[in-house]
């Protein structure tokens, strides 16, 4: 007993290595280390929830204010982080009246945002990709497309690549939750189309993002 | 020393320029002098007789030397007179004129409309003649034989070839009822002749210069994915390169002009490819889950410098296509990127973050690995060699606006260049045009 113990004790190491070194998504917090939220756009303060329940979100809802609400809350819904690895979130099935409210309010968040040269999902956008995940799953007729964005800092062509490589970052999160990649679309604008004019360091963390845009509901 | 001598060639290429003088006028570039070199020659430009134009020639020549950094142009209202020729300078009156060299000449109109241009360099003091040549141009060509004559006077003097006659290739972006639109421009290097390209609601990258300066190609978003697309000079017929899923961006022309370096993400991550151009068969460079981007052309042919962030930042290497040999290159800081290589092979121009969030132009010579700041400006990009190699256009800010600047290599003397309607960046230095 006590060696298969170990062996699984191994092989759940070695797979979970395997996995953080070939996957560049949500990777492991360190809750002691506030660096990997470097640079970020500054924490809203958290929302009442409206007790309008809505059937679908409406695609049309692009969140222009994100940037002062990029989130609502820095913890996922379904459990609180731990301080553990952290892996994919899956959103009971159970859920209540007022939970679907939430939901939908969570599928209104259609920017996601990013360290600088990073493109590592970090835990602020869990809830909201998480939501988009589980209305992927349940609508499987919906498309969705991913943009790619940088801030001003930097040449051309290696921010087209590097909004590539956060939209595909944040694809590759909704494919490991279940979500169809056929019914994802990933392109990039690099640094040619800012949220934000100014050249100062709020004004980069708005840049920094990846766009959800539902091309059929 | 032979004074009389036709310049056929000069009409061939001014033939092969099918540009039409009139263009969407909207974004002329300006030039602001912000640094001038001490030791520049004095020379005085006499403004040229004749009766075509002869006020605009003289006017030309002295603000292409002027605008070098490498003379100084005496002020028209110090000259005693205006001669047209050696043979008209008085010697006891142009002994005291504080000039090294002294350019005088004349054009006049043929019956058939084509311009004959005379002109001459003489010494200080007018008594000898060092250089002198007579040449016709197609009539509208004014502009051209000016700049002719201005790369001759260079050339004779500094012995460098001259770049007055060069373009330079860039991006605008403008306001139109509340929407950035974006113009893919051409002009001359004094930022006349101003021509549109393109125009479009989408944004425009990446110019690049064919060798033969008959064509060029770019990164157009205006399918709202980047594609590549190259156009033709004279017919400006625009044709479709590439546009495969993902990236298709950084298109650069191989120097026999057969071959076009590019940057694809179509097989998962963006990596260096060669396309041939005559059987539009790829060849892919790179294999690397870094990127890899942003190829130019040594002048061999044979490698390519790029952008990569395989050692975990972006930073300058070089490949063999050959034999795939990759190899470092830049070894100051934590960000390179986006290098052009000078024609003489001797030295790289680059993004360089100098500190804190300053992005600089630096360059690095080849020969000896010395590496050094060219600008101190926070947010420039794009450098491009002139193609005498003495000179970098590269894209800055003044204030908030865009703009574009012009140094020499040893910093010492530098231009601004900002648009009138808008801003302008992503430049690039034409090849001498043949």
């Amino acid at each position: 007993m006590k060696k298969t113990a170990q062996i699984v004790t191994i092989a759940t190491l070695a797979i979970s290595m395997a996995a953080c070194s070939t996957f560049r998504g949500p990777r492991a917090i360190n809750p002691n280390d506030d660096s990997q939220f470097e640079n970020l756009p500054p924490a809203p303060a958290v929302e009442a929830i409206p007790a309008t329940p809505e059937a679908e979100p409406n695609p049309g809802l692009i969140a222009e204010a994100a940037p002062e609400a990029p989130e609502t809350g820095s913890a996922n819904l379904a459990s609180p982080i731990e301080g553990s690895v952290i892996e994919p979130q899956a959103i009971s099935s159970a859920t209540t009246a007022n939970t679907a409210g939430a939901l939908n309010d969570l599928l209104k968040i259609r920017v996601f945002y990013f360290g600088t040269n990073l493109s590592d999902i970090t835990a602020l956008s869990y809830g909201g990709l998480n939501a988009h995940a589980q209305y992927l799953k349940g609508n499987t007729a919906a498309k969705l497309q991913l943009s790619g964005h940088t801030d001003e800092r930097g040449t051309r062509e290696y921010n087209l690549a590097l909004g590539e490589r956060r939209a595909n970052a944040v694809a590759r999160y909704l494919v490991g939750l279940g979500v169809s990649a056929d019914q994802l679309s990933v392109v990039s604008y690099g640094k040619e189309k800012p949220a934000a004019d100014g050249s100062d360091e709020e004004s980069w963390a708005k840049n920094r993002r990846v766009e959800l845009d539902y091309t059929a509901q | 020393m032979m004074l009389t001598r036709p310049f056929g060639l000069l009409k061939f290429c001014l033939l092969a320029w099918g540009i039409a003088a009139a263009s969407l006028a909207n974004a002329a570039l300006t030039i602001e002098i912000t640094q001038r070199l001490n030791e520049a020659t004095p020379i005085a430009v006499v403004p040229f007789g004749g009766v075509q134009s002869a006020d605009n020639t003289g006017a030309i020549i002295a603000a292409d030397l002027d605008r070098s950094g490498s003379f100084n142009v005496v002020e028209r209202n110090k000259l005693p007179s205006f001669p047209s020729s050696s043979a008209e300078i008085l010697p006891s009156v142009w002994q005291s004129v504080p000039a090294d060299y002294i350019v005088v000449g004349s054009v006049s109109r043929l019956p058939d409309g084509r311009l004959s241009y005379r002109y001459e360099l003489l010494k200080r003091g007018g008594l000898e003649r060092v250089l002198g040549e007579t040449f016709t141009v197609d009539s509208g060509r004014a502009r051209d034989a000016a700049h002719y004559i201005a790369d001759k006077i260079y050339k004779q003097a500094t012995g460098e070839p001259g770049i007055f006659a060069t373009k330079i290739l860039y991006v605008n972006q403008y306001n139109r009822d509340g929407r950035k639109r974006y113009r893919l421009e051409l002009s001359d290097i004094d930022g006349a002749r101003q021509v549109t390209l393109l125009d479009s609601v989408e944004p425009i990258l990446s110019p690049t210069w064919s060798p033969s300066a008959r064509q060029i190609a770019y990164v157009s978003f205006e399918s709202r994915k980047p594609a590549i697309f190259v156009q033709n000079l004279s017919t400006r017929q625009r044709t479709k390169l590439t546009d495969f899923s993902g990236l298709n961006g950084a298109p650069s022309w191989s120097p026999d002009g057969k071959r076009m370096a590019m940057t694809l993400s179509r097989d998962g991550n963006p990596e260096l490819y060669v396309m041939d151009l005559t059987t539009n068969t790829l060849t892919r460079l790179t294999n690397n889950p870094a990127i890899d981007t942003e190829p130019r052309w040594t002048s061999d042919g044979k490698s390519l410098v790029f952008t990569s962030d395989r050692s975990g930042g972006p930073q300058i290497y070089r490949l063999n296509i050959a034999t795939g040999d990759t190899k470092r290159l830049t070894f100051t800081g934590k960000f390179n990127a986006r290098a052009d290589i000078s024609p003489n092979d001797r030295h790289l121009a680059m993004v360089h973050q100098a500190g804190g969030n300053n992005y600089t132009i630096a360059l690095q010579d080849l020969s000896n690995g010395i590496f050094s700041t060219l600008t101190d400006t926070p947010l420039d990009e794009s450098p491009s060699f002139s193609p005498n190699s003495k000179m970098v256009v590269y894209a800055t800010r003044k204030g908030n606006k865009g703009v574009l600047g012009i140094m020499s290599l040893d910093g010492r003397f530098k231009l601004r260049l900002p648009a009138v309607d808008g801003e302008v960046r992503e430049p690039v230095w034409s090849p001498y045009l043949r």
